[in-house]
């Protein structure tokens, strides 16, 4: 297991513009572990929502449903994920990431950070990454070809 | 579904771990990897006493 390029400074950078908190369709026991291993101090991340916090398809694909949190309001949380489908049902409180498997020269949570900084104090985080990311216009000519399509 | 709640403070951002914030070239299981290891590659976690 490696880390990605710039992920603890980009952590470090984030923890003071907000609160951080991992959300992976891994089991619990893998989430916690590599939890303590990131952040052994304890001073990154406030819990990890894990497999068991997913909503699964029919076809095996885990979905992360935001709805889940029940004191915050879908204004003011993000996740950022690799895997779109992930939060295809709070499509603006996604940012996609291009995945990573071993390439040291990768920057993508560099640039990341400099984005998460700049959206941090928006009203309604949705709006800001709907008019930075566009992926609702994205997902809405998908469909629309599809249908031409068939 | 289990409802999880949240520190009621700021703005709350998730992130994913496998092929986010970490790779998992490595296909044992997480309780063998220990400690973070620098290497000429950037930092890497590293398995018992092997690095991987």
């Amino acid at each position: 297991m490696s880390l990605r390029p710039f992920a603890l400074e980009a952590l470090s950078v984030l923890t003071k513009y907000y609160e951080i908190y991992i959300f992976t369709s891994a089991t619990k026991e893998y989430a916690n572990r590599v939890m303590d291993i990131l952040d052994p101090e304890k001073r990154i991340f406030n819990g990890a929502l894990h497999r068991s916090h997913c909503c699964k398809t029919k076809k095996g694909f885990y979905i992360k449903d935001l709805r889940i949190v029940n004191n915050k309001n879908l204004n003011e949380m993000l996740i950022v994920d690799n895997l779109s489908h992930s939060f295809a049902f709070q499509i603006d409180n996604g940012i996609p990431i291009l995945p990573w498997y071993d390439d040291p020269n990768d920057c993508e949570l560099k640039y990341l950070t400099k984005y998460l900084v700049k959206i941090s104090k928006e009203k309604d985080i949705r709006e800001a990454n709907k008019m930075h990311l566009k992926l609702g216009e994205l997902v809405k000519k998908t469909m629309q070809e599809i249908i031409n399509f068939s | 579904m289990t409802v999880f709640k949240l520190d009621d403070k700021v703005k709350t951002l998730f992130f994913d771990l496998d092929n986010t914030l970490v790779s998992k070239s490595y296909k044992g299981h997480a309780s063998d990897i220990c400690f973070p290891t620098f290497t000429e590659n950037g930092m890497c976690l590293q398995v018992k006493n092997k690095k991987i």
